[in-house]
């Protein structure tokens, strides 16, 4: 029975032909992946005594799909609008400490904190949308960059949220009673589950309004946005509706992120933050699904590869510090518009 | 309103059929004169008394022109006159201090942009700003954009590529890569998908060989014939001139010269600061 339901699930997801998950045939590489994570994740269920994947490269793996989740809400604004954001990582901030103050001190449930988190989050970014009405470009980066600052400080300074040591002892989400760190082998299980999800869900709903009305007139404001207003598109609308989205699915990202390290910490709103998500983006390419995802993945699993061979070889310093920077002017020197991009964005 | 649509109908058809040659269209010009003057009320377009700062500039100083229904109106002036600025002003892009437009009767006044492209009035940009990375057929979609009736969209895209042959041969190509001259018939045609009743052109010649200027003069004026009136900016006055009906001379950011086109091509002040003769 539940064969037949798997089967009719299998059968209404979308085709190969569009980009939506990673790799050109979607549907295969969608059942493909999250088959492979529900092996990496339960693999080590039945053996108890002994461990093939340790939690540190499960928690890699929830690293990536959080970034990845981070990734693809920045690439409504860099890849829809072709507009550069370095606050990003405050809308992420405000997510996780609106979970981490709602779970601690109202005792509410997580699941009912998520929502809550991200129309906090869109809310605060009406205003930066507002600024976007009459910035852009080199402007807008310092704008927003000011922003995330000014949340960083406010984080920071307000000792109700724990100040600059932040919020620890956030209770874990539960599902049916039992608490997610007491599901699988390492606890971990059920968050790389749940973001998979959510970048699943979040891949499919990019690729569908990258074709619809919606989309076409990102794109035509990203071209030209005095032709697009001479088109009769409200310019004005949907600027402000693709940063409100973008800061509502960093959100949904804050509030994963409080549960899993039961602790928020001002570190999540800084520029650093910010900065990263956007080189994540301008690696994997933007505009591009997979390539959001894969910049994502890289920028993630390469400084923990790098870490592992600095420990290795005993070396006094860490490479991935020298060969970060390498790899970014030779990729921008190669592939300007990144792995996976489709043309130049900026 | 039937009897000044009837009117201003006609008048659009004595335009169109003189025009072939030029004599008679020099002998049809003062009836329109006299149609003009008696029903002042078929404008289809009225600016009246509009001042538009940029800060501290004053950048229009009470400007009112009118356009009439299935006219082609000329503004020629200096750069810095303020035609790019009417233009945008027109069409809500930059806030008015002073001053209103009514547009079919009706003030926009309070409308947006879009609500006026919905209204009928559609500009082609300066410098023509097709979207660079849109191939032609996403082009003339976007032109759409603004209108209701979704199942006409596509064949009224066929129409356009049957009247630009180069662009239907390009359909598929990324806009960007267009030469100069095919780019501005695609923002003429982009423009024309919103199916407007006004068109406002901003400088057509802009950047353009002598040759594919005649033929964006020529495109202008069938748009015409067809119907659609239009409001052309351009520093190319001689070519401008030619084609329209009527004319108005800009100098920072008042109108100093409103008459016929034919005058105005006479105009001995016209000719020396814009004829270059």
């Amino acid at each position: 029975m539940w064969k037949s339901s798997l089967k009719y699930v299998i059968a209404r997801l979308p085709r190969g032909s569009g980009e939506w998950f990673f790799g050109s045939g979607g549907r295969a590489s969608f059942i493909g992946s999250a088959a492979a994570l529900l092996l990496v994740c339960f693999i080590d269920a039945p053996f108890p005594s002994v461990t093939i994947v340790p939690p540190y490269y499960k928690h890699i793996l929830f690293s990536c799909l959080l970034y990845a989740i981070l990734t693809l809400s920045l690439n409504f604004v860099t890849g829809f609008i072709g507009q550069l954001s370095l606050g990003h990582a405050a809308f992420f901030g405000i997510g996780a400490y609106v979970t981490g103050a709602l779970t601690k001190y109202l005792g509410l449930n997580f699941w009912l904190s998520i929502p809550a988190a991200a129309v906090l989050a869109a809310a605060v970014a009406v205003l930066l949308a507002a600024a976007a009405q009459r910035v852009k470009g080199a402007f807008l980066v310092v704008v927003t960059y000011g922003f995330g600052e000014v949340l960083r400080y406010i984080a920071i300074n307000t000792d109700g949220l724990g100040g600059s040591a932040g919020m620890p002892g956030i209770r874990p989400p539960s599902i049916f009673g039992v608490p997610f760190n007491r599901i699988g082998p390492s606890g971990k299980e059920p968050y790389i589950l749940f973001a998979f999800a959510v970048v699943s869900l979040l891949s499919f709903f990019t690729w569908r309004i990258e074709k619809s009305r919606t989309g076409y007139a990102l794109a035509a404001i990203r071209e030209d946005e005095i032709a697009a207003a001479a088109m009769g598109i409200n310019t004005r609308y949907y600027k402000t509706l693709a940063i409100v989205m973008s800061a509502f699915l960093c959100g949904i990202a804050g509030s994963l992120q409080a549960g899993y390290a039961s602790f928020v910490s001002p570190e999540l709103l800084s520029s650093t933050q910010s900065i990263l998500i956007l080189t994540m983006v301008i690696v994997g390419g933007p505009r591009s699904i997979k390539g959001a995802i894969l910049g994502a993945a890289l920028l993630t699993v390469l400084p923990e590869f790098f870490h592992s061979v600095k420990d290795m070889f005993g070396l006094g310093f860490d490479p991935w510090m020298i060969l970060y920077g390498l790899i970014l002017i030779v990729l921008m020197r190669v592939r300007p518009q990144g792995f996976w991009g489709k043309s130049a964005v900026f | 309103m039937a009897e000044t649509e009837i009117a201003g109908a006609a008048m659009a058809k004595t335009a169109e059929t003189a025009m072939p040659e030029t004599e008679m269209a020099k002998a049809a010009m003062p009836e329109t004169k006299k149609a003009e003057t008696a029903m002042p009320e078929a404008a289809m377009l009225e600016v009246h008394g509009l001042h538009v700062y940029y800060g501290n500039i004053h950048a229009l100083k009470g400007i009112s022109i009118r356009v009439r229904e299935g006219e082609i109106v000329s503004l020629i002036g200096a750069n810095g006159a303020g035609k790019t600025t009417l233009l945008t002003a027109i069409m809500n892009q930059v806030p008015s201090a002073q001053g209103g437009v009514n547009f079919m009767g009706r003030p926009t006044g309070g409308m947006t942009p879009p609500t006026i492209v919905q209204n009928g009035m559609t500009m082609v940009p300066e410098g023509r700003r097709v979207f660079p990375r849109c191939s032609v057929y996403d082009n003339l979609l976007l032109g759409a954009y603004a209108r209701k009736d979704k199942k006409n969209v596509k064949r009224d895209i066929e129409e356009i590529f049957e009247s630009y042959p180069q662009l239907a041969e390009r359909k598929k190509q990324i806009a960007g890569t267009l030469s100069g001259g095919e780019q501005q018939m695609l923002a003429i045609g982009r423009a024309l998908m919103s199916k407007p009743r006004l068109m406002l052109l901003d400088e057509p010649s802009m950047g353009l060989s002598p040759m594919i200027v005649g033929q964006v003069f020529a495109t202008i004026k069938r748009i015409n014939g067809g119907g659609t009136t239009v409001l052309l900016v351009e520093q190319n006055a001689n070519q401008a001139l030619r084609i329209s009906d009527r004319g108005y001379v800009l100098e920072t950011g008042s109108v100093v010269l409103e008459d016929s086109s034919e005058n105005l091509l006479q105009n001995e002040q016209v000719k020396e600061a814009y004829l270059g003769s």
